[in-house]
C-alpha cells in the first residue's frame, strides 16, 4: 500500500466546542471508548453486587429477589447497549474505519455526532428507571434483558419499565444511525485501490455487524413499542385475554437477540484477525474464506433465532430445523478459528499484551463455542435451559469473549490513538489476573448449571454453595485485573513515552500504521492510493 | 476527491481547449449503488416476509423508517459526484462551470489575459484558489483537500500561461 500524505495544519477545535460539538471520526471515537468505560464501570458494579449476594446462600445484601432482578437486568443492558456496542463498534469503528479504508471522515460527520449523544440520553433513561416504581411497592425494571411479557407488563405496572423500554428505544435510534453511516463509508468513501477484497477484516467485520444492526434492531424496536402500547394504551400484541400471544414476543425479541450475539462478537473477529496477523507477522491465512466465514455466520445467525425457546412449546419438527440450523453456525466459526491457528502457524509471533488477550479470546471463544453446540441439542436444552449452564456459556461467548477482544483491540490500538506506550508489564499482569479471574468465575458455573442451579435467583440451596464460592472470588480476581487496566491507563499517560508511528513493526501492515501517532486531526487530505 | 484534467479542440473554434473537471471521490459507481440499494430493500423484504414482522404496524413503521434512512443515505452521498466543476481553458476565454444536481447550472467566463490565479487563505478554507478579474471572483475547488488545491492552482496558471504563449507564437 502507498504512503499516503498527510494534511497541513487546520484550525483544530477545543474545549468544550471540541467534544460537545465534535464532527471528526476519532474525537466522537474517543467519546464512544469513553462512554463505554463509564458503562462497564457501573455494568461491572452491578455484576460484583449480585457476586456478592450469591457468594453464599441466604440472603446478604439485597432485602428481596425483586433488588437483585433490578441489577441482573441493568447489568444485562448496560453490558450490551451501553459497554461492548458502544466500544467496539461505535468507539474502534470509528476511529479506525476511516483510516483504514483512507476515507477522510465518516460520510455523514454531524449525524456521527448525533449518533453519540443519544446513548448518553438512553443510559440516562435507565438509569432514571432504577427510581421510579416498577412492580407494586418497590422500585426499578426487574424484567432482565429480555423483557418478557407478562412479568414486563402485568407485573411491572409502574414506570420503570416504561424508562427502560424509551431508553433501548433511543440507544437502537443511536445504533441504527451509527450503522447507516458506517455502511455509507465503507461503500462509497474507500480511497482509490481500495476493493471490497482488499479491505482490512476489521471494516469487513465493522461493515456486516452495521447490516446485522439495521436488520435486527427494528425488530426490537417494533416489538418493544407493541410492549408500549401493550402497556399503556389497552392494545393486546402479547396478551392472551384479548387474543395476543406472550410467545410472539419471545419470536420477535430473539429475532433481534441472536444476531444481537454476533453483533457484539463480529467487530471482535475482525481486531482478533488483525492483531494475530500483525503479531505473528505473517498475511491472515484465508483471507477470503475469513471475510466470507463472517457473511455466512451473519446470514445463518438470522435464522436461528428459536433455539433460545426449545421450552415453550414448538413443535418437533420446527425444533429439529433449529438444532440443525444452530449447529451448522458452527462450520464458518470453526473456519475462523481455524484460520487464526493457521496464521500463527510457522509465523514468527511475539507474545506483546494485544497477542496475550487474542490466544485468551481463541481459548475462551472454543470453550463457549462448544458448549453452544451442546446447548443447540433440543433435547439436552430441555434440562439446561435457564440454569447456569447458559450463564456460564453465554459469558464465555459475548461476554468475557467480547471484553477480551475489546482488551485486545485497547492494547493493540493504544499507542496510534494516544502517541503514547503502554507498560507492558501491567499488560502482561491484566492480562494474567483476567485470565484467571474470568475463567475461575465462569468455569464452576458450567457444575453449577449441570447440578440444577436456575439462573436470575437471588438465593439457592446450600448443595450449590462451593462452586458459587469459588465463582464469587474469580469475580473479585477479574477486579483487580481490572484495577491493573486503569493503573496502566493511568502510568501510560503519565509517562508520556512516545510510541511511534507504528511501534508493532513489519506485522502490522494496514492503513492507519502508516499515519503518525496520533495521527493528525484530519487525515487523509489527499487521497492515498492503494496498489 | 478527484481532479480529471484533459486536452482537446473545441469543434466550433478548432482552438485548443484544457479541460479540469472536478469532483468528489466516491468508491461506488452508480450501477454499484444500484445493486447495494436494490440489494438492502430485498434483503429486507426477505427477513420481514420470513420472520411474520409484516403483520405487526409498529414493525413496519420502524422497518420503514430504518430502510428509508439507509437508502436515503445511500442515495445522498453517492449524489455528491453529480457536484462538479468544469473549468475550460482556450485562447479566448477561461470558463467555470458548476454543475449541482439541486442547483442550476452556473456559468462565468474571465479573459485569460487579465484573470488572476491566487491562493487566499480565510477562517474557513486554506488555500482556496480563487480566479479574478476585476470585480468578477470565483472560487473553483473547493471541496479539494489544500495539497490538491496548491496542485490545482498551479496547474491552471500554467495552462492559461501555456494558452498565451500559444498565441503570441501566432
Amino acid at each position: 500500500m502507498a504512503t499516503p500524505a498527510v494534511a497541513g495544519a487546520h484550525e483544530d477545535p477545543r474545549g468544550l466546542r471540541r467534544w460537545l460539538l465534535s464532527t471528526n471520526h476519532k474525537d466522537i471515537g474517543t467519546l464512544y471508548l469513553i462512554f463505554a468505560v463509564v458503562g462497564g464501570l457501573v455494568g461491572g458494579f452491578m455484576s460484583i453486587g449480585m457476586r456478592l449476594e450469591l457468594q453464599e446462600p441466604g440472603m446478604q445484601y439485597f432485602t428481596d429477589g425483586h433488588g437483585f432482578n433490578v441489577f441482573l437486568t441493568g447489568h444485562g443492558l448496560i453490558m450490551v447497549f451501553f459497554m461492548i456496542m458502544p466500544s467496539l463498534f461505535g468507539g474502534f469503528g470509528n476511529w479506525f474505519v476511516p483510516l483504514m479504508i483512507g476515507a477522510p471522515d465518516m460520510a455523514f460527520p454531524r449525524m456521527n455526532n448525533l449518533s453519540f449523544w443519544l446513548l448518553p440520553a438512553a443510559l440516562s433513561l435507565l438509569v432514571a428507571s432504577l427510581f421510579v416504581e416498577g412492580p407494586p411497592g418497590n422500585l426499578g425494571a426487574g424484567i432482565g434483558w429480555t423483557a418478557y411479557p407478562p412479568n414486563s407488563t402485568a407485573s411491572h405496572p409502574g414506570p420503570a419499565v416504561d424508562f427502560a423500554i424509551l431508553s433501548l428505544h433511543v440507544a437502537g435510534a443511536s445504533s441504527i444511525l451509527s450503522s447507516i453511516n458506517l455502511i455509507t463509508t465503507i461503500f462509497n468513501m474507500r480511497a482509490p485501490g481500495m476493493t471490497m477484497h482488499k479491505m482490512p477484516l476489521f471494516v469487513w467485520s465493522i461493515l456486516l455487524t452495521a447490516f446485522l444492526l439495521v436488520l435486527s434492531l427494528p425488530v426490537l424496536a417494533g416489538a418493544i413499542t407493541m410492549l408500549l402500547t401493550d402497556r399503556n394504551f389497552d392494545t393486546t400484541f402479547f396478551t392472551p385475554e384479548g387474543g395476543g400471544d406472550p410467545i410472539l414476543f419471545q419470536h420477535l425479541f430473539w429475532f433481534f437477540g441472536h444476531p444481537e450475539v454476533y453483533i457484539i462478537i463480529l467487530p471482535g473477529f475482525g481486531i482478533i484477525s488483525q492483531v494475530i496477523a500483525t503479531f505473528s507477522k505473517k498475511p491472515v491465512f484465508g483471507y477470503l474464506g475469513m471475510a466470507y466465514a463472517m457473511v455466512a455466520i451473519g446470514v445463518v445467525g438470522f435464522v436461528v433465532w428459536a433455539h433460545h425457546m426449545y421450552t415453550v412449546g414448538l413443535d418437533v419438527d420446527t425444533q429439529a430445523y433449529f438444532v440443525l440450523a444452530t449447529m451448522v453456525i458452527a462450520v464458518p466459526t470453526g473456519v475462523k478459528i481455524f484460520s487464526w491457528i493457521a496464521t500463527m502457524w510457522g509465523g514468527s509471533i511475539e507474545f506483546k499484551t494485544p497477542m496475550l488477550f487474542a490466544l485468551g479470546f481463541i481459548f475462551l471463544f472454543t470453550v463457549g463455542g462448544v458448549t453452544g453446540v451442546v446447548l443447540s441439542n433440543a433435547g439436552i436444552d430441555r434440562s439446561l435451559h435457564d440454569t447456569y449452564y447458559v450463564v456460564a456459556h453465554f459469558h464465555y461467548t459475548m461476554s468475557i469473549g467480547a471484553l477480551f477482544t475489546l482488551f485486545c483491540g485497547w492494547y493493540y490500538w493504544f499507542p496510534k490513538m494516544t502517541g503514547y506506550m503502554y507498560s507492558e508489564t501491567l499488560g502482561r499482569w491484566h492480562f494474567a489476573l483476567s485470565f484467571i479471574g474470568v475463567n475461575v468465575t465462569f468455569f464452576p458455573q458450567h457444575f453449577s448449571g449441570l447440578a440444577g442451579m436456575p439462573r436470575r435467583y437471588v438465593d439457592y440451596p446450600d448443595a450449590y454453595a462451593g462452586w458459587n464460592f469459588v465463582s464469587s472470588l474469580g469475580s473479585y480476581l477479574t477486579v483487580l485485573g481490572t484495577a491493573v487496566f486503569f493503573v496502566g491507563i493511568y502510568l501510560a499517560f503519565r509517562r508520556k513515552q512516545p510510541a511511534g508511528n507504528n511501534p508493532w513493526g513489519t506485522g502490522a501492515t494496514t492503513l492507519e500504521w502508516s499515519l503518525t501517532s496520533p495521527p493528525p486531526f484530519h487525515c487523509y487530505d489527499t487521497l492515498p492510493q492503494i496498489k | 476527491m478527484t481532479l480529471y484534467h484533459k486536452s482537446s479542440k473545441a469543434l466550433a473554434s478548432r482552438e485548443p481547449v484544457e479541460t479540469f473537471l472536478i469532483w468528489p471521490h466516491r468508491s461506488l459507481n452508480a450501477k454499484g449503488m444500484a445493486i447495494l440499494i436494490s440489494g438492502v430493500v430485498i434483503g429486507f423484504g426477505i427477513t420481514l416476509a420470513t420472520s411474520g414482522g409484516l403483520r405487526y404496524w409498529p414493525i413496519i413503521a420502524v422497518v420503514f423508517l430504518t430502510v428509508f434512512g439507509l437508502v436515503y443515505g445511500l442515495w445522498r452521498n453517492s449524489q455528491a459526484v453529480r457536484n462538479r466543476e468544469i473549468v475550460e481553458v482556450s485562447r479566448r476565454a477561461i470558463r467555470v462551470c458548476c454543475l449541482s444536481p439541486v442547483t442550476q447550472r452556473r456559468t462565468i467566463d474571465f479573459n485569460p489575459y487579465w484573470v488572476k490565479v491566487r491562493l487566499t487563505t480565510d477562517r474557513y478554507v486554506e488555500d482556496r484558489v480563487v480566479l479574478s478579474e476585476g470585480q468578477k471572483r470565483r472560487s473553483v475547488g473547493d471541496i479539494l483537500s489544500a495539497p490538491e488545491r496548491r496542485t490545482l492552482a498551479k496547474a491552471l496558471q500554467e495552462s492559461i500561461d501555456r494558452h498565451l504563449a500559444l498565441y503570441q507564437r501566432r
